[in-house]
């Protein structure tokens, strides 16, 4: 008994996933040529992305069609296959094909379910990631051909290390490294200029500053003493000799009193500008140290330590900030134009440009409105970049603090990360692109940002809706071809020439009904919560539970003598 | 007489059953055909542009019972092919009575002038990006009637803005407006400056925002639908005494067209065939109809003298007299 269940099970199981695999296969083809002539651009993406693209485009639209591919399956087995001599035995029972039948539909249902919530969303980024990894391409080749052109060869050498990342396999690239190099050699060597002389303080040496603080104090140029000590305590921590020597330097400069000479003004100003700075290092104010050795700097450009101060000062201060020569490097790159949001703050932002680099974000041409206010007027920033989880507004090339009560007005606080503002105004791609987490998370937030976005309840109803559709479409298919199934010894030609020519786009027609009239019933919930106090999702998930209670029932209780 | 009132009991049933959700179906395809959008639309409206289509959706529920009822009744009970036309017209006399006795007396008026009732909330949703018209609208609300309008141009990234505009049924300063003559909604502002009117065309943005059925746009929308408009015209510019005759007609000759092909298809030994057959059914009277109004309109003949109007219905139903004619006879080779 259990062999006679196993035998027909293999048969089942293999009937089913083989239609299945041709089916899909089928669609696939069939989807490739399509697509191939159909998608939007396809013939200006790259080439090195065009298959890609395709491809990706391709497992898309086929696993969107999974549904109506797993209806057609068990209509074609129940009404052929399961007919066939093989299956013909007076051991036969219809529980020999309809509990693996049913076991391989629910996997099915699991596998759509992942696709629908997980895998397709998936796909749709990567597909938007490879076509905007095409653009850029394109741009990069293009901004290289015009910047060689206009002889500004470090630009293009900054957009060939963007088109080595987007496109790396290319044999071209280091061709045109060669080349480029070459060119900027040449154009350098025209252009060096002979160094410039400082009349300030002479540069120094790293090494040695313990000898010069020595002889400096020896001289009696205490002050100068002080400056070389000070550069070797820093270099020498824990050196008891420098610190004892140090402290005996300061001492001195300290109980300094009288008339001081020019020189020894303009050090002793420098000193404690210098300790100011490093006092302000030490607290993290790296805005006042900036400040401070920006000015040194340009004073005494030579001396070593208060550049190391400066870039210190600097790097710590760009891991919150940003030089907008950054973005006026990046300008050229494809991006996403006018994008529209509102804000935490209640502004309406418009941004003529963002563009996606290196896991930075970075924002051009920002117009902000106040919502509540009756003015007009907005404010206009050049360059936004996206930095602790809001975008920094700026218009000049400076690194400057912002008081905290004026921080709301430089900076943009969005409901979203920066990923998710092109699909503020994009349904299609909310739709396709968020997984369900993403769409449990994000809702409320894209909602207050201005989005037209359904509700999650009705994101929920939908998606149960083609899961709904599918299992009871698949369980109406079989049952309808069993009991409707082909008892001809020899098949009809015609009949079954018209049966593969018009099912599945039938098929495809009648699944979309049914989804259809999910929505349907999803629209007419509001009248429903007009005698009933039911919410959207268990009153959508009871009726879909009486469907498919009935039509597994009705599945599950044929028989084989029934036609 | 058994044959007759079993077919025609069937055909009924069928038909009250199949009539919801045939009336909800070809009511969401028109208003998405014609670009209004469903996510506001109103249970009203829905059941006005039902009572506007009710030929259209009486005739499909007529043509997809009569095929469901033809593909799946026993081949046996299917004899005489005759009896079985007969069977299949009296349902069609009688949807064509209440026709005559209830629309046409009561309500003369053609589809085309019936109006739905849609405002500025069947295509702006308030406090959200509402794409019209290449320009995304956000619409915030000031107070009880007054709203802040944002219209940001796509094509060129600039923003124009109605501050404080009300909701109005006519064109002034300081409202927007719906013309559903020009299938337009009209912004402008209070301030008498340059620009301050825009006009957003609100035909094709909205096809597809509920999707019950979504047709291949571009044969539908280039062949079915001028020549269902075309028809319908010329059926309607009849006086009613013709009007009724053609509608007649035309039944007739469907009718003598799919009995044939659903008997056909109708198959004991495989009785999924009898699907194949509605849906062939289904596929190919479109196409009949369409040939048969373009063969119409070609030919430049007077046969018929007055009755010339009924040339459409004869050349429809030339198919499937030849398809009886075969099947007649392949019966009397056996």
């Amino acid at each position: 008994m259990n062999g006679r269940k196993n035998n027909f099970s293999g048969k089942v199981t293999a009937y089913i996933i083989l239609t299945f695999i041709v089916s899909s296969l089928v669609v696939l083809i069939g989807l490739l040529i399509y697509n191939s002539r159909s998608i939007e651009g396809l013939r200006e993406y790259f080439p090195a992305f065009k298959t890609t693209i395709l491809l990706i485009n391709s497992m898309i639209d086929l696993l969107s069609s999974m549904p109506v591919i797993i209806i057609f399956t068990s209509l074609t087995c129940f009404t052929f296959f399961f007919s066939m001599g093989k299956f013909q035995s007076l051991s036969f029972r219809y529980s020999d094909i309809s509990t693996p039948a049913f076991t391989l539909f629910i996997i099915f249902l699991i596998f759509v379910a992942l696709s629908e919530f997980f895998i397709n969303p998936f796909l749709t980024r990567k597909l938007e990631y490879q076509k905007r990894l095409s653009n850029l391409a394109n741009a990069s080749l293009q901004k290289i051909e015009k910047d060689k052109h206009n002889k500004k060869y470090n630009e293009a050498i900054f957009a060939l290390k963007v088109y080595e990342k987007v496109n790396p396999d290319d044999p071209e690239i280091s061709r045109l490294k060669r080349e480029l190099n070459t060119l900027l050699q040449q154009a350098t060597e025209i252009t060096r200029k002979p160094a410039v002389k400082n009349e300030n303080i002479k540069k120094e040496p790293l090494i040695g500053f313990y000898a010069r603080g020595k002889a400096e104090y020896e001289k009696g140029n205490y002050y100068l003493a002080l400056y070389y000590m000070e550069r070797a305590l820093k270099l020498h921590r824990d050196n008891e000799e420098i610190k004892k020597f140090y402290y005996r330097v300061k001492r001195k400069v300290d109980s300094l009193l009288g008339a001081l000479t020019i020189k020894e003004e303009e050090l002793k100003r420098l000193i404690q500008k210098k300790e100011r700075g490093i006092t302000a290092l030490d607290n993290k104010d790296y805005y006042t140290a900036y400040k401070i050795f920006k000015e040194l700097k340009t004073k005494y450009p030579n001396l070593e330590d208060i550049n190391l101060y400066f870039k210190e000062a600097e790097k710590n201060i760009l891991q919150n900030d940003y030089y907008t020569t950054e973005l006026e490097k990046m300008a050229w790159m494809p991006g996403y134009s006018n994008i529209i949001f509102i804000d935490t703050s209640g502004y309406l932002n418009v941004v003529g440009k963002m563009i996606e680099w290196g896991g930075n974000y970075y924002f051009y041409d920002i117009q902000r409105y106040p919502l509540k206010s009756s003015s007009l007027k907005s404010t206009k920033w050049k360059y936004g970049k996206w930095i602790n989880n809001a975008i920094k507004l700026k218009n000049k090339n400076v690194l400057k603090k912002i008081p905290e009560e004026k921080i709301k007005y430089y900076n943009i606080f969005p409901f979203v990360d920066p990923y998710y503002l092109p699909l503020i105004t994009n349904n299609t791609r909310i739709r396709k692109e968020l997984n369900i987490y993403e769409r449990i998370k994000l809702t409320g937030p894209l909602k207050n940002s201005g989005a037209n976005i359904s509700e999650l309840e009705i994101y929920l109803a939908e998606k149960i809706g083609i899961l709904s559709a599918m299992y009871v479409l698949t369980l109406l298919g079989a049952s309808l071809g069993w009991v409707k199934r082909c008892f001809h010894e020899r098949l009809p030609k015609i009949k079954m020439l018209l049966f593969f020519a018009l099912f599945p786009p039938t098929t495809c027609l009648i699944y979309r009904l049914y989804t259809g009239a999910n929505k349907v019933l999803i629209y007419f919930h509001r009248y429903v919560t007009r005698i009933l106090n039911i919410k959207l999702l268990p009153y959508f998930l009871i009726i879909q539970l009486i469907i498919s209670i009935v039509v597994t029932l009705y599945f599950l209780t044929r028989k084989v003598e029934e036609i | 007489m058994k044959t007759i009132l079993s077919i025609v009991k069937k055909i009924v049933i069928l038909l009250i059953v199949l009539f919801i959700p045939i009336s909800l179906l070809v009511a969401t395809s028109y208003l998405s055909f014609n670009s209004i959008p469903l996510w506001n639309i109103g249970l009203r409206n829905i059941v006005r542009v039902i009572i506007n289509l009710i030929i259209p959706i009486l005739f499909i529920d007529y043509i997809i019972s009569t095929t469901l009822v033809i593909s799946f009744t026993d081949k046996m009970l299917l004899k005489p092919l005759a009896k079985v036309h007969i069977g299949a017209i009296i349902p069609a006399i009688i949807i064509l009575s209440f026709y005559y006795i209830v629309i046409e007396r009561n309500y003369p008026l053609k589809i085309s002038e019936r109006e739905i009732y849609t405002g500025y909330l069947t295509y702006l949703k308030p406090e959200s990006f509402n794409e019209i018209d290449g320009k995304i609208v956000f619409m915030t609300k000031r107070n009880t009637n007054r709203f802040d309008v944002y219209i940001l141009d796509k094509s060129n990234g600039k923003l124009k803005i109605f501050k404080g505009i009300k909701p109005s049924y006519r064109e002034e300063r300081g409202s927007f407006y719906l013309d559903k003559n020009k299938n337009k909604i009209i912004f402008y502002s209070k301030s008498s400056k340059k620009n301050d009117r825009i006009e957003l065309s609100l035909t094709n943005d909205f096809k597809t925002q509920m999707k019950v059925l979504t047709p291949i746009n571009k044969i539908i929308d280039k062949t079915f639908i001028p020549a269902y408009k075309r028809l319908t015209s010329d059926i309607s510019a009849l006086p009613i005494k013709n009007r009724i005759m053609i509608v007649s007609a035309l039944i007739l000759s469907i009718i003598v067209f799919i009995i044939p092909i659903c008997y056909l298809m109708n198959d004991a030994l495989w009785g999924l065939s009898g699907v194949t057959g509605v849906i062939l059914v289904i596929t190919l009277l479109p196409i009949l109809l369409l040939t048969a109004e373009k063969l119409a309109g070609r030919l430049q003949i007077n046969i018929l003298g007055s009755y010339n109007f009924l040339l459409l219905p004869i050349i429809a139903c030339i198919p499937g007299i030849l398809i009886d004619v075969g099947i007649m006879i392949s019966k009397v080779k056996k």
